[in-house]
């Protein structure tokens, strides 16, 4: 109850804390964000309320970017026509061609551009070939209604730069030139969202904004106030007087909490420092994550060769000689080899019993093809098998109970198969008894244990770290983890296989194999201990040489029959298992 | 407007059917069905955010592919042959025209039919899992995060030709899957499979270039270790015809489109790129400049955290900058994971999860190396290996196999895996 308390709580507070990690401010490291180095704007207001607006942009990093942004404010009723984009390629400004190709298409690095039209901007992306992630650009557009005409004043109001935008802005130019000549006075101008700026009304149409830079939680909107009659052509937006509204607005405004424009400042010096600090952590983490790999990675290679060590240690060496095989069945003898008992194992399993003369074989034709098939006799002595020789004879018995006799060959390959499914089962449950066998016989001492548990856990560590460390630190060496913890892992997993237990009995399996593989192979020349033909052929077809095998003289003419049977027997138990297994 | 809501109507419906067919006698598939109706809804709904301010402006690619598709459909529409149809770019391009030939010219319907790919996808990720024997609920999971991960929903609206390469890796290894552990098929049948998959290579490589070799690892090591394993007459067959593909593959498709590919970061002031030598030659100049494990860290894990407000597509969008920032620590988590997945598959020695490890690993490799570093580019780019790593995405397998092995003290090998049972 209390463990099921925990999981609720720990996966109801999960995604909350993913929630508030992401929403957090990471720092904005200089690297990663725009730098414009110089953002020039010269605005013309035209008599209908048209802006016609020309951007000189200069990028002095372009975010790791492949391509640069710059985001057109567009308030209700406007209409935003882009006319032309430059770019600045070998001191020479290249005109680019609108959504000519896309970002991944050909001719894109020539110098093309996209406007994506969204509800509060204009979201123009221009790519380019560029080099060291600088880039100059010169974007003209016009406005159409960007102006609003009131009963006394007209009104021009833009953001130049955007409050959300994530940037680093210096030296901020901005020219706005009204259509006619009037007087100064009846000019005002508002500069907002920025602490440190000038604006400065001259020539009695030139307003001119210059603000030094802008950081991250900054934005540039400027406000113009002029008489009306100087955009006699635009239509009225209301027919009210706005003027004093416009003064109260910017009155609330100049007397407005200001704070979050200080604290960007303040977050922007804090940054020039973070950013210094992280980057010497950077390079002290990269170091020390390289010698540590490289140290892991060592480490891991002694742990190998000490396990190694303890494994030739810990286990006196045995004599076991080929008069000795008779002292392991045949399913026995499949599993030292292989680490499994499968088909073979199980049909050798079944030749075993028949030699124990707990089974007899027999070849009998069904639907106009022999097979091999197996069943008990009726004097048999099955009281006096082992549990695991239970699990086969309960097998055979089972089939002849229904078939008359348990016949390997006719078993479907297709899953779900009733005399699949009940073979599968007598499998299983065969298969973990010669497993537990095994293991109980095939045990590994305290010392031994330890270091393949040192292994097993180092050996995940370092995988695991091979993966994660290079990858997060990006060092070679990281890399170095990766092999030497598989390489671990892979030892400590199969440790089994290298116990002198083991080692022994497949060494003389081997030899058998080889001396049945010889081409001058006589029966006579076998220990009488494993000289019987139907033990020699379960151990052959372990070994995989039955072929071989029932081309010897001991063998009849009744016996070479039976070698396709053999095989196909083997395969029919084979596919049914795997069919049904997977 | 008609005409959409009679697209959707119909997809939806299709959704439907597939997914009976598709999920059919699987326990609670009328509940997983709902859920990728749900995830179709919100794809289509995303389809008219993107193009609200009309389909004739909106997008990069997507536009691009849109605009090719109209000519290609009224070349059809002027009786060229489907063979002799120019197009651009990519082969995706040619599929849409056949659209628009067919049922006019209309992006949303094109953006339904990928919102509808996906979701394709989504089912047949499902079976994949659960023909690897992963629990119900495992599966599921796997088929949903996949329907309703943010990018992907982004990713398979638009009429780009994303939809369609994911529908192509998650189909190829289904089928692959299929063919490998249905053993009571007739020969026939199986033979229709592996040429289908042959035939699907030969699509991907239409789509993006490399796809052919990351393909041709995964399956060459996937169905080189199933044979080694059983011995199947039918699996080498299958692997000598993937083999024969990738070669036949190599020396037409690959070698003819190699000089219009473009996803690469090279120096387009030379004009001399005209040659496939010099082709090849701008390509290994990209690798040997880079960066190999930062470009690996960058393939894997960007856009970091901090990049996120820099992208340029999502720049000044607070919700769609902490939409990204949560998917991110989420595929960070992911990764992590899989780690441990990845783990337990090699203990496995599953041949169908090692071969899908190899198209992972190829796919990331090539990307690293040839890509750009643009974080965007890698995000979209690394869209197309979620869905297989999400099958590896889970723990709990290996952490319980290491604790029954350190409590046994004569451990047995205990093999799962049983297809080489022989």
């Amino acid at each position: 109850m209390k463990s099921k308390i925990l999981k609720l709580v720990s996966a109801a507070i999960l995604p909350f804390i993913v929630l508030l990690s992401s929403l957090v401010p990471v720092s904005a490291l200089l690297q990663y964000g725009y730098i414009i180095s110089s953002y020039d704007v010269d605005v013309k207001i035209l008599k209908d309320g048209t802006l016609d607006i020309t951007e000189k942009v200069k990028y002095s990093h372009l975010g790791n970017s492949n391509n640069a942004v710059i985001l057109i404010d567009r308030r209700e009723d406007e209409e935003i026509e882009i006319i032309n984009v430059y770019t600045l390629k070998k001191s020479e400004y290249i005109k680019c061609e609108r959504l000519s190709a896309g970002q991944w298409d050909a001719n894109v690095f020539t110098g093309t551009y996209s406007a994506i039209q969204e509800s509060d901007l204009v979201r123009l992306k221009i790519y380019g070939s560029f080099t060291n992630q600088q880039a100059t650009f010169v974007v003209q557009y016009k406005v159409k209604n960007a102006i609003k005409r009131y009963k006394d004043i007209a009104e021009y109001k833009r953001y130049h730069v955007f409050k959300n935008w994530e940037g680093y802005i210096s030296s901020i130019n901005i020219d706005v030139r009204l259509p006619k000549y009037t007087n100064q006075e009846n000019i005002k101008s508002y500069l907002h969202g920025v602490l440190v700026g000038q604006k400065n009304i001259s020539d009695r149409r030139r307003i001119s904004y210059i603000i030094p830079n802008t950081v991250p939680g900054e934005y540039v909107e400027a406000r113009i106030a002029f008489p009306e009659y100087l955009v006699s052509d635009a239509p009225v937006t209301e027919d009210i007087n706005y003027s004093e509204t416009l003064t109260q607005e910017e009155k609330e405004y100049s007397e407005s909490d200001k704070s979050d424009l200080l604290r960007a400042r303040e977050n922007a010096a804090k940054e020039v420092g973070r950013l210094a600090w992280n980057e010497k952590m950077r390079k002290r983490m990269t170091v020390f994550f390289a010698v540590i790999s490289l140290f892991a990675s060592y480490l891991g290679m002694l742990t190998i060769l000490r396990t190694g060590r303890e494994l030739k240690a810990g286990n006196e060496k045995t004599a076991f000689e080929l008069q000795d095989i008779a002292q392991i069945s045949p399913p026995e003898a499949g599993f030292l080899l292989k680490g499994r008992a499968g088909a073979r194992a199980f049909f050798s399993g079944l030749l075993h019993s028949v030699y124990k003369g707990r089974l007899e074989m027999e070849i009998n034709i069904y639907e106009g093809k022999d097979h091999l098939s197996f069943k008990i006799p009726e004097n048999a002595e099955i009281e006096d098998a082992d549990i695991t020789e239970q699990h086969l004879l309960d097998c055979v018995k089972d089939f002849s109970e229904t078939t008359g006799s348990f016949c390997p060959g006719r078993i479907s390959a297709k899953r779900g198969a009733p005399d699949s499914v009940k073979l599968t089962r007598y499998y299983k449950a065969w298969s973990d008894t010669i497993k537990n066998d095994f293991a109980s016989k095939n045990t590994l001492d305290p010392g031994q244990l330890y270091y393949r548990n040192l292994c097993l856990i180092l050996g995940a560590i370092l995988f695991a770290a091979g993966c994660i460390v290079p990858v997060a630190m990006s060092i070679w060496s990281g890399y170095l983890m990766l092999p030497v913890g598989f390489l671990l892992f892979w030892y400590a997993l199969n440790i089994q296989k290298r116990t002198q237990y083991r080692l022994t009995r497949v060494r003389t399996l081997i030899k058998l194999r080889k001396l049945i593989s010889d081409k001058d192979f006589n029966i006579d020349d076998l220990p009488d201990t494993i000289s019987d033909p139907v033990l020699l052929l379960a151990f052959g077809i372990i070994l995989g040489v039955e072929n071989k095998l029932l081309e010897a003289e001991c063998y009849d003419k009744h016996w070479e029959r039976a070698k396709d049977l053999i095989y196909k027997a083997v395969k029919a138990i084979n596919n049914s298992l795997v069919s049904n297994i997977e | 407007m008609l005409e959409n809501a009679l697209w959707m109507l119909m997809l939806m419906a299709l959704t439907a059917a597939v997914g009976i067919l598709i999920l059919k006698n699987k326990p609670g598939r009328l509940w997983f069905i709902a859920f990728a109706e749900l995830a179709l809804i919100c794809r289509f709904i995303f389809v008219f955010v993107i193009y609200a301010n009309g389909t004739e402006y909106s997008g990069t690619d997507g536009l691009i592919y849109h605009q090719i598709a109209k000519d290609v459909a009224i070349q059809l529409q002027s009786g060229t042959p489907l063979w002799n149809v120019r197009y651009e770019y990519t082969w995706y391009t040619v599929l849409t025209g056949i659209q628009y030939a067919i049922f006019g010219v209309n992006r949303y319907a094109a953006s339904f039919i990928n919102a509808f790919i996906s979701v394709l996808s989504g089912y047949y990720l499902t079976r994949i899992a659960l023909s690897l024997n992963f629990s119900l609920k495992k599966s599921r999971l796997i088929g949903l995060v996949y329907l309703f991960i943010p990018s992907m929903i982004v990713w398979t609206t638009d009429t780009r030709k994303e939809s369609m390469i994911f529908f192509l890796i998650i189909l190829i290894w289904y089928m692959t899957l299929r063919v490998i552990k249905q053993r009571d098929w007739s020969i026939l049948r199986q033979w229709i499979y592996i040429l289908t998959v042959c035939l699907l290579l030969w699509l991907s490589t239409l789509l993006r270039i490399y796809m052919l070799y990351t393909f041709g690892g995964g399956l060459f090591i996937c169905l080189l270790f199933y044979f080694l394993n059983t011995k199947r007459n039918m699996v080498f067959g299958f692997l000598f015809a993937v083999l024969i593909t990738c070669c036949i593959v190599s020396f037409t498709t690959v070698r003819h489109n190699m000089r219009d590919y473009h996803a690469l970061t090279m120096d387009r002031t030379t004009s001399g790129d005209e040659n496939l030598d010099e082709e090849i030659s701008s390509i290994l100049k990209t690798i040997m400049s880079k960066n190999v494990p930062d470009s690996i860290n960058g393939f894997l894990t960007k856009p970091h955290l901090e990049e996120v407000p820099f992208i340029p597509d999502i720049a000044c969008n607070p919700l769609a900058i902490t939409v990204v920032r949560i998917e991110m620590i989420l595929w960070y988590i992911c990764m992590v994971i899989s780690v441990f997945g990845i783990m337990f598959a090699l203990i496995k020695w599953d041949p169908f999860l090692l071969g899908l490890l190899a198209f992972i690993v190829s796919y990331s490799l090539i990307n690293a190396l040839i890509s750009e570093n643009v974080a965007d580019t890698y995000y979209r780019y690394r869209a197309a290996i979620i869905a297989p790593l999400l099958l590896f995405a889970d723990y709990k397998p290996f952490f319980s196999k290491i604790k029954d092995l350190l409590i046994t003290a004569s451990p047995v090998t205990k093999d799962k895996d049983n297809s080489m049972i022989l």
